[in-house]
């Protein structure tokens, strides 16, 4: 039952132990782990550390997967030999774990001789490397395609370089309920979606024909969308939906731009499953076509960047899909004004960030609140508030709820929101209880807020003394805390229900 | 009512009052290792000078780097409150040594430094030196003084045989020997396969090193059953085979659905929160090949049935069993409690409780430890460390009920167990409880049910408050690691 983070330690530990050497050193400098986190339907199902050993021959290294459940207890190890290779991605369905690694020489970031001596002597022989294990801890089968790598120098002072080489786009990896696992990856000639059952056949693959420089892969049930983002003016445009089935092995391809009626471009805050429906969605903001540009200061985001928000629940045909808008430009939600203000006592402009699905089938839109405030004419600004803005089935929009995070000082209309702007969102779901968390990490403080109790349930400090605070995504329902303690210079890592 | 009746009447409040003082103060604070053995510390230090074994520099050095370390090991442990010395339990170990030591003069001409180490694991060990420490795990799972007298009596061969000193020789003539260093150049010198290679070496070296150690075990068996014919205690080979059971502590069923004892304290229980509701690995069915079965080649000890086989011809004739006083048993299991709590585990703590409750315990002591747990899990959970107060262990491990105590105490919403805890702090056992108990419940209560924000600085200053008004108490040490935190 030791920790993965005990794993390299005890090896190297039990032998320095022995002797404080040079070998010892040396052979511990070999040794590099990875950690992932393994999911299924969205959510977190366990860890997995991915450690390469030693080398075993001009081409060749010994790899130990440990591999961890949802409270990072090991449940057990698989030791391999492979050529080199970068782990990607992780996915888990019908008990069955998939890797996807990037095989090659080159893979990764390697320093001058190493980028040398493999370019001279190993096998020139880039491939995506699927591995299929059972939970008996077996490789059960590998799916293996070839790949064209980027290779790129990194000048890392004096005459020293290192060599990257990586995907166009990395390996994307998404279970299918019942079915197995969609893959997308692209590389220098081509974009592929590959469909594969859990026992590591390849049922499907589909050429993905536009060349865009950006793709974010998404399932549900046996529907497949890919969203891709062109390289266009409105900068925070030019999204284009891609859905596919695996029900028929994805022949169809549906293309979707993700525009309004009027033509203006969204721009997309949420691409994830209704906890309800498991239906994927997308929500986000429609975008100003006359301010498309003004998305960078306190002035621009005054000057309404944005007509209101959208929300779209997905389905494999264009028929499925349901859009939800709502205008605040058309001054039809009380509190709201034209230009997206929230009027009261500290009014304020929303950054919008993320957006989520609540259990009634809302969509809860979440911003940094820039608070404005006028004198003779002139406004100045700052960052207080996280607020929460709901939008109804029928697009009614309110706000509903904003709490008290870290403030900034105030600033000027020139003030760049990103440079103001420290709040991180991200989400956490309680199946059981149908609530929504909302976890605001900022620069001094991590806040967690349950939506549904609109109640703010803790504020850490991410500083306590000598001991710095982080907060991850962990099982469902819960938060890795991870407590660095700088004098100690140990870290404690604590899986918390929230 | 007649007078003498009258009298008793008088008395018996008094002398039950005493009997409580009795059971509730295990030991007092000094009676821990970093208090009780201060001048031993300071003069082991002092006794255990290296001695010159090996002419060659590098071997000296090195054997002088174990040897100083092993003294550290046991100075550090007494620091750290691993032992501690209290009056019952530590003299029925002690009786046993000295029966044995008092019969086998020749053997034994030295008196051995005793240590009871308040470590749960079923063990008992020497680090030669004529230092004992029996763990009380060990005296908690034997069954009789004759199989605890085994125990003791195998370790106290160990010192006889001086196995650890020979130990750390071997150790430090291999690892300054040619051939060791010239198998690590070797590792250097290869491209390839460095860290199997290395991991190679060491395997050579820990099989000759387990091939020495299992050759050494053989004969502390051996001599141990000498020891215990001469002291006239009885030797039964199955002792053995009782051992192999040693790690099933948390493997045994409650006689109660798990309800029964929440209820008994009218908690709240829902059997949802015993349902795990993770969809992650620890709920599938999972069966990789073991990797840390260590293989027998390099076990340190036989297996227990071989043991048993090899020993039983020298068995006694109709071995006596001694029952370990029930009031020895019960302390060292509640010194046992007490530090699982106070090391924070407090998971196999309540599971120790409950299954004591299943063997009729009524002591009152235990409620307390009920408490104490419901307070230092919410406690925990304010301070964003629930799971690690928990210490979840994979279901493969542990009994169906532990699990589910496990994963309620996992998933038992915050309110509740507030709620539990003011339920708990209201139970009317707390009258009937000495001082220091009610004392350290008032400073569980500031750590939990304030509802203020606390700082470091106001729960050492309520730790503080606690150890200076009842400076004896066993529970200062609580108080005492909050106020190093």
């Amino acid at each position: 039952m030791t920790r993965p983070f005990l794993l390299l330690s005890l090896i190297l530990t039990t032998i320095a132990a022995q002797a404080q050497t040079k070998v010892f050193k040396e052979v511990g400098e070999d040794i590099a782990t990875q950690i992932k986190a393994i999911s299924q339907d969205n959510a977190l199902v366990g860890y997995l550390a991915f450690t390469r050993l030693e080398k075993t021959d001009v081409d060749s290294f010994n790899y130990r997967l440990t591999i961890m459940d949802e409270n990072l207890n090991d449940i057990g190890t698989v030791d391999f030999r492979e050529r080199r290779l970068d782990l990607m991605a992780v996915s888990f369905e019908q008990d069955v774990l998939c890797l996807g690694y990037v095989e090659s020489a080159m893979a990764g970031v390697l320093n001058g001789s190493d980028a040398r001596q493999a370019y001279r002597h190993a096998i020139k022989k880039d491939q995506l490397l699927f591995q299929f294990i059972s939970l008996k801890g077996k490789i059960i089968s590998t799916f293996t395609s070839p790949v064209v790598l980027e290779a790129a120098p990194i000048y890392t002072g004096g005459w020293s370089y290192k060599y990257a080489s990586f995907l166009k786009h990395g390996i994307q990896l998404e279970n299918l309920a019942g079915v197995g696992f969609a893959a997308f990856y692209g590389d220098h000639d081509q974009r592929e979606l590959l469909l594969l059952d859990a026992g590591g056949h390849l049922i499907k693959r589909k050429k993905v024909t536009v060349d865009f420089p950006d793709y974010f892969l998404q399932t549900s049930g046996s529907d497949i969308y890919l969203l891709t983002k062109m390289h266009i003016t409105p900068a925070e445009g030019g999204y284009q939906l891609h859905s596919y089935s695996a029900a028929d092995s994805l022949k169809k391809e549906v293309v979707l731009d993700l525009k309004d009626r009027q033509g203006n471009w969204f721009k997309v805050l949420s691409f994830d499953n209704d906890p309800t429906t498991n239906k994927t969605y997308i929500a986000g903001c429609v975008i100003n076509e006359d301010r498309e540009k003004d998305f960078i200061t306190a002035h621009d985001l005054s000057r309404s960047p944005y007509l209101g928000v959208f929300s779209m629940t997905l389905g494999p045909t264009k028929a499925d899909v349901k859009t939800t808008y709502s205008y605040w430009t058309n001054s039809a939600y009380p509190g709201i004004d034209q230009d997206g203000l929230f009027a009261g006592d500290n009014e304020f402009y929303a950054k919008y960030a993320t957006a989520f699905r609540n259990f009634d089938g809302s969509t809860v839109f979440v911003a940094s609140a820039l608070v404005v405030k006028r004198l003779l004419g002139l406004a100045k600004y700052k960052f207080a508030d996280a607020a929460f803005v709901t939008q109804d089935a029928k697009g009614k929009l309110k706000l509903d709820n904003r709490i008290p995070c870290d403030e900034t000082s105030y600033f000027g209309p020139a003030g760049k929101l990103d440079a103001f702007d420290h709040k991180g969102f991200y989400k956490v779901v309680n199946q059981d209880t149908k609530t929504n968390f909302i976890i605001v990490d900022d620069l001094t403080n991590i806040y967690i807020y349950n939506f549904n109790n609109k109640k703010l349930m803790r504020t850490i400090s991410h500083k306590d003394g000598h001991t710095i605070i982080h907060v991850f995504p962990a099982k469902e329902g819960h938060i890795m805390v991870s407590e660095f303690d700088g004098k100690a210079k140990q870290t404690r890592f604590s899986i918390e229900a929230l | 009512m007649t007078r003498v009746s009258l009298l008793l009447f008088c008395i018996l409040p008094g002398l039950l009052n005493a009997a409580y003082g009795q059971t509730f103060s295990l030991y007092s604070y000094q009676d821990l290792s970093h208090l009780y053995y201060q001048t031993q510390k300071d003069s082991l230090k002092k006794a255990w000078e290296c001695p010159d074994v090996f002419k060659e520099h590098d071997t000296q050095k090195k054997f002088r780097e174990f040897w100083d370390s092993r003294t550290e090991n046991i100075t550090n442990g007494i620091i750290h409150d691993d032992y501690l010395h209290d009056e019952e339990v530590y003299a029925y170990i002690a009786s046993i040594v000295r029966q044995i030591s008092a019969a086998n003069p020749q053997l034994i001409p030295f008196n051995d430094l005793v240590l009871l180490d308040r470590s749960p694991s079923v063990n008992a060990y020497t680090v030669g030196g004529h230092v004992l420490a029996i763990n009380l795990g060990l005296i908690v799972f034997s069954r009789s003084r004759e199989e605890l007298a085994l125990a003791i009596a195998h370790e106290m061969s160990h010192d006889i045989l001086n196995h650890f000193q020979n130990g750390m020789e071997e150790r430090a003539a291999w690892l300054t020997s040619d051939e060791y260093k010239q198998s690590l150049k070797d590792v250097l010198n290869s491209k390839y396969d460095r860290l199997t290679k290395l991991h190679q070496i060491l395997e050579n070296f820990t099989f000759s090193r387990s091939r020495h150690q299992r050759y050494h075990e053989d004969e502390a068996d051996s001599l141990a059953v000498i020891l215990l014919k001469k002291s006239n205690i009885s030797f039964d080979a199955r002792y053995f085979l009782h051992l192999d059971s040693a790690d099933d502590d948390y493997l045994q069923l409650l006689q109660q659905p798990l309800r029964t004892y929440f209820t008994a304290y009218q908690l709240s229980y829902e059997d949802a929160w015993t349902t795990r509701r993770s969809h992650g690995l620890s709920t599938r069915s999972y069966n990789f090949s073991d990797s840390s079965t260590i293989a027998d080649s390099v076990k340190t000890h036989p297996d227990c049935p071989e043991r048993y086989e090899r020993t039983r011809r020298w068995a006694s004739a109709n071995p006596q069993s001694t029952p370990i006083p029930a009031a020895i048993r019960e302390k060292a299991n509640k010194m046992l409690i007490w530090n699982l709590y106070t090391s924070g585990t407090l998971t196999p703590c309540l599971y120790r409780i409950l299954l004591q409750k299943d063997k009729g315990a009524k002591d009152t002591w235990y409620d307390f430890m009920v408490s104490n747990i419901f307070y230092s899990l919410y406690f925990a959970d304010r301070q964003l460390n629930r799971f690690n107060a928990i210490g979840i262990i994979p279901k493969e491990y542990i009994s169906r009920d532990y699990y589910a105590l496990q994963t309620l105490l996992e998933q038992i919403p915050r309110d509740n167990l507030r709620e539990s805890c003011e339920i708990l702090g209201k139970q009317t056992f707390w009258t009937n409880l000495p001082v220091p108990e009610r004392n350290f419940k008032e400073l569980m209560n500031f750590m939990t049910l304030d509802t203020g924000d606390l700082n470091q600085k106001q729960l050492a200053k309520a730790a503080h408050d606690f150890t200076t008004g009842n400076a004896s108490s066993m529970y200062c040490e609580f108080a005492d690691n909050l106020q190093k935190k």
